[in-house]
């Protein structure tokens, strides 16, 4: 029975001739919210892009489920970080969520009566139905954020992973989205979250992976925020760092 | 001698653009340029019908507030009439343009002078037989005339406001937080990046000027990040690539603009592939080392 | 009415119909890509291909300088990937540097032509301005079939590559390939750019993608209404440009069908003002990250 929703091994990520993860090897628990945090710079989100795909590292296996990203893509929902979104481009937060539905095998596919319940479901999960017709622009930045897990959620993925989705969200939202993404664990998904605010960590997440450009330390919450765990990660700048963004 | 003036005049149209475009280059303003390098067209005409002659200075100063007036109206279409950057861009001048294409077309039967294809080519071959003689001793030509005072003038401006050109160039917003006025720069730039549209149209016409803004500019960055080796080797570039253009075009017995700008362009693509090569090469250094 | 009963009239308003259709629609998915100053690349880009193409082959046929269209647009693209990729320059210098370098070897490429005398090459400075007239009706049948491929499309493909546009790495994650879809959409553009520049000419093809949607852009923000409305707008700007052209002898086509476009552009806006003004609510617009 695999006991991990993500099996890292060896990852290598060189850009520029510069390297910016240095032989990683993790094993993120499954059906619990995971927290990849680390200092500005540190190659978090070039972790998470590295995984997934979206960059091409040198060396590393990785696994979702035990088996390779191909084989379970379906099952794996990414939500990107808000500020790499054009949010000027015309589109409807409905069809933003409808992009959950996509299949690239079938995709010219007309949209079918079951697809659309699920939208709509997802929209009602985040509490977007009356909104699902404006455009993203018109959006507040909690909004925003939805929009994306509410795709994830109509993707019907097991595996949910977020790229720093609590930036610049007002704490009524961050509240909200966290009570939906607690719901999903309890009902067996796994998420991870990469994630920049230090002070809630020990609330937040389950697991925490602590990354500087190599692995620095890997375990449940509360073993992991001992003193010099993070120290080790945040070196000196551990004194600047604070509640508010890092973005 | 006539191919002596033949190369000044390129010269004075090729140093002023290798400069000015290492700032386009900076502020990623190289399309607004070539935008402005297309939309002096109707200014251009329209002066030219009203006082018949391509001399003048009202001329000159109708057409670079035509120039500013492009980067305004493109300000306009983004902001106000909220078009996103670059359909806005493409969107004014050809605007422009095709309004300079139409006026050409209605008063061309009247006016020999205007041609639509000189407007894109130049006329570089024919421009040493506008001579200027003063006391029996050939100065120049006209075109040199126009060309040289700017050329001054942007020399000039380089060297004494050299400070407040980088802070704008490279890091604006901190030039903001200083109280530095960097809309007051931006709008000297993109004047003189007019007014040389306007004189080098001329002689080497509309899209070679966009070519000479970049092409050397580009080239020089590709080497060195420091603003003012940047700048010398653009210039470098741009009076290099004038002279050999020159006589890879008389050799080859074709139009002398677009082979100067060719030139340029085979002067970046060597030094872009020797980079890349250089970058290939450490690339298989560094994968080789950590195995 | 006479007017329309003359043949050349005839396939001067289906040539530009046809070209201003795919243009506007190829053109929608260029300004979602952002990519409207690369079309303008590709569209002077083109002009070495065709000189090169007369030059090897002595002939103005039509598909034969097509062909050289579309491999010197594909080159310019390839060229463009690859100094993004390989170099700290930004898009806006890549793509002027680009369009530079390939025109002027155009323009000595024509001037060389010229000077071996072969009187032909009136021919390819039509495709500096263009020349609707200079088409023939083999020629407009023949695009009118390659613009119904390309509609098909993209009527067939417009929702992948509309969240392409907006959202690439997701689409990678799920599994879509980026670069076969960049290849398609991109190669569309250069078919749709290659008809084009022989009615707009090559300096104003960019015109022909970009206006119109700026347009449409202003009155919706779904895609399908996008498409249609973009397409209708290139259909009334041919027309219309085709029809100005008419009224005085030696008028080029190009320019006429841009002024007219910008016209639409400026009503649009005008529809959009006053209906926002006429709102009473409006929704705040919120602070947005990045």
């Amino acid at each position: 029975m695999e006991k991990h929703c993500i099996t890292v091994e060896n990852l290598q990520v060189n850009y520029h001739q510069q390297v910016a993860l240095e032989s990683v090897s993790v094993e993120l628990p499954l059906g619990k919210i995971t927290g990849i945090i680390g200092p500005n710079g540190s190659g978090k989100t070039t972790f998470l892009k590295a995984i997934l795909g979206i960059v091409t590292p040198s060396t590393g296996i990785i696994r979702f489920f035990g088996e390779t990203l191909d084989q379970v893509r379906q099952q794996v929902a990414y939500v990107p970080q808000r500020e790499s979104v054009d949010w000027d481009f015309p589109i409807s937060v409905y069809d933003v969520v409808s992009m959950g539905r996509l299949n690239p095998k079938r995709w010219w596919q007309r949209v079918a009566a079951e697809d659309l319940r699920i939208i709509q479901d997802a929209l009602a999960q985040v509490n977007l139905t009356e909104l699902q017709h404006r455009q993203i622009g018109q959006l507040s930045g909690g909004q925003q954020q939805r929009v994306f897990l509410a795709r994830a959620l109509a993707q019907q993925a097991s595996l949910i992973v977020m790229d720093e989705p609590f930036v610049g969200v007002d704490i009524a939202s961050q509240d909200s989205i966290l009570k939906v993404l607690q719901t999903l664990r309890d009902e067996g998904k796994s998420i991870v979250i990469v994630h920049h605010d230090l002070s809630t960590v020990a609330t937040y997440f389950d697991y925490v992976v602590l990354l500087n450009n190599k692995l620095v330390a890997a375990g449940d919450t509360k073993i992991m925020l001992q003193p010099e765990t993070l120290a080790k990660a945040y070196g000196h700048s551990l004194l600047f760092q604070s509640t508010a963004s890092e973005s | 001698m006539g191919n002596g003036l033949i190369i000044i005049t390129a010269l004075l149209v090729a140093l002023p653009a290798s400069l000015l475009g290492v700032f386009l280059l900076m502020r990623k303003m190289v399309m607004v340029g070539d935008a402005i390098s297309h939309a002096v067209l109707p200014g251009i005409v329209v002066a030219y019908l009203l006082t018949d002659s391509r001399d003048s200075l009202p001329m000159l100063l109708g057409a670079a507030v035509m120039g500013v007036l492009t980067t305004v109206f493109i300000d306009f279409l983004n902001r106000r009439i909220r078009i996103q950057q670059d359909a806005a861009i493409g969107t004014a001048f050809t605007f422009l343009f095709a309004v300079g294409v139409l006026l050409i077309a209605f008063f061309a039967g009247t006016n020999t002078d205007l041609d639509q294809e000189c407007v894109l080519y130049g006329d570089l071959e024919t421009s040493f037989l506008d001579q200027r003689i003063w006391n029996g001793y050939l100065v120049g030509t006209g075109a040199i005339f126009q060309l040289l005072p700017l050329n001054i003038l942007v020399l000039a401006v380089i060297v004494i406001a050299f400070r407040p050109l980088t802070i704008w160039a490279f890091n604006s917003d901190f030039g903001k937080l200083l109280g530095m006025k960097t809309g007051r720069w931006q709008l000297l730039m993109m004047s003189l990046v007019s007014i040389h549209a306007v004189l080098s149209f001329e002689s080497v016409g509309a899209i070679m000027v966009v070519g000479m803004l970049v092409l050397p500019a580009a080239t020089a960055y590709l080497i060195s990040n420091k603003l003012i080796v940047v700048l010398c080797i653009s210039g470098a570039i741009g009076i290099l690539g004038c002279v050999v253009g020159f006589f890879v075009a008389l050799w080859l017995n074709v139009s002398i603009a677009p082979t100067i700008v060719s030139i340029c362009g085979v002067f970046f693509t060597i030094i872009w592939s020797l980079q890349w090569l250089r970058g290939e090469r450490k690339v298989i250094q560094t994968s080789s080392a950590s195995n | 009415m006479n007017y329309f009963a003359d043949p050349t009239i005839q396939r001067m308003f289906l040539g530009t119909i046809v070209i201003g259709v795919t243009a506007s629609a190829v053109g929608v998915f260029a300004f979602l890509r952002k990519k409207a100053l690369v079309g303008d690349a590709i569209s002077h880009a083109i002009l070495p291909g065709v000189a090169l193409a007369y030059i090897a082959t002595e002939t103005r046929e039509t598909w034969v300088l097509m062909i050289g269209a579309v491999i010197a647009g594909w080159l310019a693209t390839q060229y463009m990937d690859v100094l993004s990729r390989t170099t700290k320059l930004k898009s806006d210098a890549v793509v002027a540097i680009v369009l530079s370098i390939f025109f002027a070897i155009g323009l000595v490429l024509i001037s060389w032509i010229q000077g071996t005398g072969k009187d032909a090459q009136a021919g390819l400075s039509d495709f500096l301005f263009g020349k609707i007239a200079a088409i023939s009706t083999q020629d407009i049948y023949a695009f009118a079939v390659l613009a119904v491929c390309l509609m098909f499309l993209l009527l067939w493909k417009y929702k992948t590559f509309y969240f392409l546009a907006f959202n690439a790495e997701y689409l990678k994650v799920r599994g879509f390939s980026i670069r076969w879809n960049d290849m398609l959409i991109s190669t569309a553009s250069i078919l749709a750019i290659a008809m084009g520049i022989q009615a707009v000419g090559v300096v104003l093809m960019s015109a022909l993608l970009i206006i119109p949607v700026a347009g449409a852009r202003m009155l919706t923000f779904r895609i399908l209404p996008l498409m249609t409305i973009s397409v209708l707008f290139g259909v009334i700007g041919a027309v219309g440009g085709a029809f100005s052209s008419t009224l005085a002898p030696n008028m080029p086509t190009g320019p006429w069908i841009i002024v007219v476009l910008f016209f639409i552009v400026v009503v649009c806006f005008m529809i959009r003002y006053f209906s926002e003004r006429s709102k009473r609510t409006s929704i705040p617009k919120t602070q947005r990250h990045g």
